[in-house]
């Protein structure tokens, strides 16, 4: 008995559901989510590449290229660990988890809390001795977790008013990264948010709205900000402008950047060329924040392009794997995830290239560090998750709205939401 | 009835927008992508590619300026500085580098330790450096050969010397800001106060600078150092450590180039024979005259630094001189000549105007960083510039005017009415080959003192050198840049310009009536008129041709051909003869001699009957330069062949510009008239009266030459100076009265002029007392220097000849 309720346990845990069913019926094995898996092992292999070319004299594999590996090797095992039980079961503890990260937030932010030794200037480490922890790095994940499981059976979102809650779910970690202060990370959460609106039926003019306000909005913030960052959006004006008086000061990071990735050229610098180039032009944060910088210059523009499709592939897996789920949270974690893929790797890329200002954001699965390999990850093992474990039916069309709001016809009246956040009424 | 949709689901139509707007800005990102890589990939390679350089300058040499005799008048002597970073001299340098290798040494553990943590980690280095440090100055103290304690001493005098200005400049900003704070309003409350210590404790630019702490370094020293300079060896760490960093074996010393650039021959001795003197001052010793700043205003001088306008000449002198700039980019395809920061660079006179010519390409050696091979470039000198002075003529010439022998000092025989005796008097000679045009001297006093000690001009304070500078233009080269009235000198000229245009007719009288209109005695008189109220009818017994009018300068007969030639005619003579043209010497400032008032157009259009008649005797609205003087005798002397003069030695032929064609008999007659003139019975130039009644002594005595010339006493405007600037009060006359004028041409006896030598002497009087015994010592430098040989007494003295 005992032994028949613990099978039953795992059967529960990996397939969503207690009832007996073949294995084949619940996993998908032939999904989407592999396009986004390989994408992730592409980037890797040739994050450890690129570091070793940022990092080491050529002569073996750089020492923080070899942790990089042990990070990747890592990141693949969380990545079985999450893709094992059903999505669903994650997302059971996913408030749970958010609340935890909260917190840790939290935690981050109180003057001499232990274990916390600000990094240049930012409050955002947790020091577990052998290794460092980055609580806003899964705080992401967690983040998608809880809203993809608060707006799956709602439809109130609908409404503007319906976006508050979603609002107040992004709000509070931001405003805790935005404190640390990780401005880049904290970036992140604004366009998975409009992402997974947007996916679950959110109306495009609530959308622009909202996008023209905060654009209106933005100069009013300009006071709050920090020196160093007034100072980088004035050196990316001046970048913009083609003013290059900045060069050696406050825009050098971005200026040696865009230089590297201009001496990489179509195809690129021999390696040895590469590591010379790296080397004396002194990039900053070569093996990490600009690592696509150390990649162009070594592969040149085709491996520069070659990267964005990876990253192209890891998101279209992800909407893909979305488009085929039933289930109405799976598709949101997806969007999601590869939403806050997507924005993160426009803007490291884009703070490479000189169109965005230097705020300090890694290059998923390619920039040297174990915190941002490992979220990375169980992003991916999340999509694969999605992809992997079949919707338990009975299934209906989840975020499925008239344009113009004209009550579908099997519907008579349209949905309606029912107090600040409803709940669709076809449930 | 809504369209059908070609996707049905509103949700696949959602994640179809979301993945446009991925590929969108990943489109976006990558069009920069391809900008960066495709459109700039070269530039943004090459500037890339630069960091894998270091480049070692190697110094040049600044080419020589030497006289016509290949005597070196500026040349470089070699030797370098040493300078020391002023973080080094302070010690902070140990401090700051210290912690910067123990963060490498740390870099991964750095960010996680706490100050006191990073503080232990970089205490050894701190304390290796510092030690290196004190290395560092004592292999320097035994390479300079000085004791260590004086070198420390040298360094302690210039940290207190730099913090003595930071104290002051930081006072300073401290009360600006503050009068600042206060004029706005604004409270100065604690925040305002760390404000303004933050922002008046800014460092300073000698914080930042090495300072020199040894010159004059001879080479070898120079080349010892320079190689140490580049030299990095292991700390000497007091712990464990794995590889101890390279460190520079000297820290913060830099060796820089610092020749210093001399001028030899600026200051001679010239030994003067007192024999030759006039009678009053003469006497049987050979006095040595020490003649100073001798070719200055010529030679010029150099600066050490570098301003804006020398580095847009630089690059308009790659644009226009393809050979410049195929050798100063040979090599690494920049300019190896550019200006760095504290190049020397040429300032005035040959050094300035061909700053180019002597300004010599650095070497470099390009070391590859990646490869670490290495490409040398040498250096190219400076190309020499040879002058056609020679210096020794030029000091034999600066004697001459140098007031302390006396013919330069107004003497009571001067019978100068307006300075009294004992004045030092001033003015400019030029010495000029008459076939090529080659000036040989030109000397110009008095002379701004290159050493800047003024004392020789008796001046010693701020405010004597103010005025001596405002009434005397000692940084003007007058030969050149000063305007002079040319006077009766230009008679000659007149006299060849009225025959060539058909005013006057060789032979021709014309009555010499004491003043030029019957009525009116008082203007366009004869000088002998206006003193001695006699006409040169009384004094010749007839009326004077052209021979007798050079003779006795004769005014009415110059006023009557410059009626005749009328305003058109007498401007274009002066223009045949270069007034209104500067020279092509390359000298900078000068004036290029005017006809017609300063307000007018200057071609003479303005001119009246009256300004042409004054012009007849060279006054009136017309100036010109000793140097005008000079060329225009030349020009007399070759018989109207006007060529160019020269100051650069370039082996080129003359350059003719035009030929006045002067006819044999009016060449013959002009002569006959100079020769008259200083050696006729009643030449204006011919001898000196020291005392009423005395006997006359004759101005040129030298013997073997022949010497022909033209005397002009020039009225000169009032030299005045005003006081109190725009003030009431009325400008003071300073110097008044005329300027003495002397143009001599001078061959071995017999033979054709070789050199002209054209003296003014400002405000001095008589042409023929004060500058005839300049001219005098003149023609004796030219038979000394060997440019004449004197023919013997005995042979008989030939005809003229052309």
């Amino acid at each position: 008995m005992t032994r028949a309720v613990s099978l039953q346990s795992i059967t529960t845990i990996v397939r969503g559901t207690s009832v007996g069913v073949q294995l084949r019926d619940t996993l998908k094995l032939a999904n989407w989510a592999w396009i986004t898996a390989l994408a992730a092992l592409g980037l890797c292999l040739v994050g450890v590449y690129a570091i070793d070319v940022a990092e080491g004299s050529g002569v073996g594999l750089a020492a923080t290229a070899w942790r990089q590996l042990v990070f990747v090797i890592i990141g693949l095992l969380a990545t079985v660990f999450v893709i094992l039980p059903h999505y669903r079961v994650v997302q059971w503890f996913s408030w749970a988890a958010y609340l935890a990260c909260v917190a840790l937030l939290v935690y981050l932010l109180v003057p001499f809390a232990p274990l916390v030794t600000p990094r240049n200037g930012a409050r955002a480490w947790i020091d577990f001795g052998p290794a460092d922890f980055q609580p806003s790095e899964v705080t992401k994940v967690a983040y998608v977790l809880v809203v993809a499981g608060y707006l799956r059976f709602r439809t109130g979102h609908r409404q503007l008013r319906g976006w508050v809650i979603p609002g107040i779910i992004t709000a509070v970690p931001v405003g805790l990264i935005t404190l640390q202060p990780d401005l880049g990370t904290a970036c992140l959460f604004v366009p998975a948010l409009f992402a997974v609106l947007i996916a679950a039926g959110a109306r495009k003019r609530h959308l622009t709205i909202i996008v023209l306000g905060a654009a209106l909005a933005a100069p009013a913030a300009y006071p709050f900000l920090r020196p160093h960052q007034k100072a980088r959006l004035v050196g990316l004006a001046m970048q913009l402008k083609g003013d290059q008086s900045a060069a050696d000061d406050v825009n050098y990071q971005s200026f040696t950047a865009q230089t590297l990735i201009g001496a990489g050229g179509i195809t690129g610098a021999s390696e040895e060329d590469a590591r010379a180039l790296i080397e004396h032009n002194h990039l900053p944060e070569s093996h990490n924040d600009m690592i696509f910088a150390v990649i162009v210059t070594r592969f040149g523009l085709l491996g520069g392009l070659g990267v964005l499709v990876l990253y192209l592939v890891w998101v279209v897996g992800a909407l893909l794997t979305a488009s085929g789920c039933r289930d109405p949270a799976g598709r949101l974690i997806c969007v999601g995830l590869a939403a806050f893929m997507a924005a993160q790797m426009v803007i490291n890329v884009g703070m490479n290239v000189g169109v965005l200002p230097i705020i300090g954001i890694t290059l998923p699965y390619v920039s040297y560090g174990g915190s941002s390999m490992l979220t990375s990850w169980i992003m991916a093992g999340l999509v694969l998750s999605v992809g992997l474990h079949r919707t338990r039916p009975p299934f209906r069309e989840s975020f499925e709205y008239a344009d113009t709001d004209a009550p579908p016809p099997h519907i008579p009246g349209g949905f309606r939401s029912v107090g600040l956040s409803g709940r669709a009424v076809t449930r | 009835m809504p369209p059908r949709l070609p996707v049905q689901s509103m949700f696949r139509r959602r994640l179809i927008l979301i993945g446009l707007a991925t590929a969108l800005a990943g489109g976006a990102i990558s069009a920069q992508l391809v900008r960066l890589t495709v459109i700039e990939g070269d530039d943004l390679r090459a500037r890339a590619e630069s960091r894998l350089e270091r480049r070692h300058w190697t110094p040049t040499v600044r080419g020589k300026i030497l006289d016509r005799k290949g005597r070196v008048l500026a040349a470089d002597r070699a030797g370098y500085a040493v300078e020391i970073d002023y973080d080094a001299l302070t010690g902070d340098w140990a401090r700051s580098h210290g912690r910067t290798l123990a963060y490498r040494a740390h870099k991964d553990a750095w960010g996680d330790w706490t100050a006191e943590q990073r503080d232990d980690a970089a205490q050894p280095y701190i304390d290796a450096c510092a030690e290196r440090l004190a290395q560092s100055q004592d292999r320097l103290a035994r390479a300079l050969g000085v004791p260590r304690a004086e070198l420390a001493d040298r360094a302690a005098a210039i940290v207190a010397r730099v913090r003595s200005m930071k104290d002051a400049v930081r006072e300073r900003a401290e009360e600006r800001l503050r009068a600042d704070y206060i004029a706005r309003g604004a409270p100065i409350d604690d925040a305002a106060e760390r404000r303004i210590a933050s922002v008046a404790s800014r460092p300073i630019a000698e914080e930042q600078a090495a300072h020199p702490i040894a010159t004059g370094v001879p080479d070898e020293t120079g080349f010892e150092l320079l190689r140490l300079t580049e030299a990095k060896s292991p700390l000497a760490l007091k712990m464990p450590a794995q590889g101890a960093p390279l460190v520079p074996v000297l820290p913060g010393v830099r060796v820089r180039n610092a020749a210093d650039r001399i001028y030899p021959h600026d200051t001679l001795n010239v030994e003067v024979d007192l024999s030759t003197l006039p009678r009053p001052l003469a006497s049987g010793e050979v006095r040595t005259v020490v003649v100073p700043d001798l070719a200055s205003t010529i030679v010029g001088r150099v600066r050490d630094r570098v301003y804006a306008a020398d580095i847009d000449a630089r690059a308009a002198a790659l644009e226009t001189d393809p050979d410049l700039a195929a050798r100063a980019l040979a090599g690494i395809g920049e300019d190896r000549g550019s200006y760095l920061p504290e190049d020397r660079v040429g300032h005035t006179g040959v050094e300035r105007t061909y700053e180019h010519t002597l300004r010599g390409l650095r070497g470099v050696r390009v070391e590859n960083l990646a490869t670490g091979r290495t490409e040398t470039t040498p250096a190219d000198h400076g190309r020499d510039v040879q002058l056609t002075l020679d210096i020794a003529l030029q000091a034999r010439v600066r004697a001459a005017m140098d007031p302390a022998l006396g013919l330069a000092r107004v003497q009571d025989w001067h019978q100068n009415h307006t300075l009294a005796a004992g004045t030092n008097l001033y003015g400019a000679a030029v010495v000029m080959a008459v076939d090529t045009g080659e000036i040989l001297a030109m000397v110009s006093t008095p002379t701004t003192p290159r050493d800047g000690d003024w004392s020789r001009y008796g001046l010693t304070d701020d405010a004597q050198v103010e005025l001596f500078s405002d009434l005397f233009s000692p940084e003007l080269n007058k030969c050149l840049a000063k305007p002079y009235p040319p006077g009766s000198i230009s008679k000659a000229m007149v006299l060849a310009g009225a025959i060539e245009r058909g005013a006057y007719t060789l032979g021709e009288r014309i009555p010499a009536t004491g003043h030029l209109l019957p009525d009116r005695p008082d203007v366009f008189r004869s000088w002998i008129f206006k003193t001695y109220g006699i006409t040169h009818r009384d004094q010749l017994g007839h009326d004077p041709e052209a021979v007798d009018a050079l003779m006795v300068s004769a005014n009415v007969f110059f006023y009557t051909l410059g009626r005749r030639l009328g305003p058109e005619g007498i401007a274009d003579l002066y223009h045949d003869y270069g007034v209104g043209s500067a020279f092509d010497l390359g000298l900078g400032s000068q004036w290029p001699g005017r006809v017609g008032s300063l307000a007018g157009p200057g071609d003479g259009s303005d001119l009246g009957s009256s300004d042409a008649i004054l012009m007849g005797i060279g006054q009136g609205p017309v100036t010109w330069t000793p140097l005008h003087a000079a060329n225009a005798y030349a020009t007399l002397a070759r018989a109207g062949v006007v060529i160019e003069p020269k100051l650069i030695k370039d082996n080129r032929a003359p350059q003719v510009l035009r030929d006045l064609a002067i006819e044999d008999d009016t060449y013959a007659a002009i002569m006959e008239g100079l020769y008259q003139s200083v050696h006729g019975e009643f030449g204006t130039g011919v001898s000196l009266e020291y005392e009423l009644g005395a006997e006359r002594e004759k101005i040129f005595r030298v013997p073997g030459v022949t010497v022909r010339g033209k005397t002009g006493t020039a009225t000169a405007p009032d030299l005045q100076i005003d006081p109190d600037g725009e003030g009431p009060a009325e400008p003071i006359t300073m110097m008044s009265g005329d300027h003495s004028w002397f143009v001599v041409l001078v061959g071995e006896q017999g033979g054709p002029a070789r050199y002209v030598i054209s003296v003014v002497m400002d405000y001095a009087g008589s042409g023929g007392r004060v500058s005839g015994p300049i001219c005098d010592q003149i023609v004796r430098a030219l038979v000394t220097e060997g440019y004449l040989t004197p023919r013997p007494e005995s042979e008989p003295e030939p005809g003229f000849e052309g």
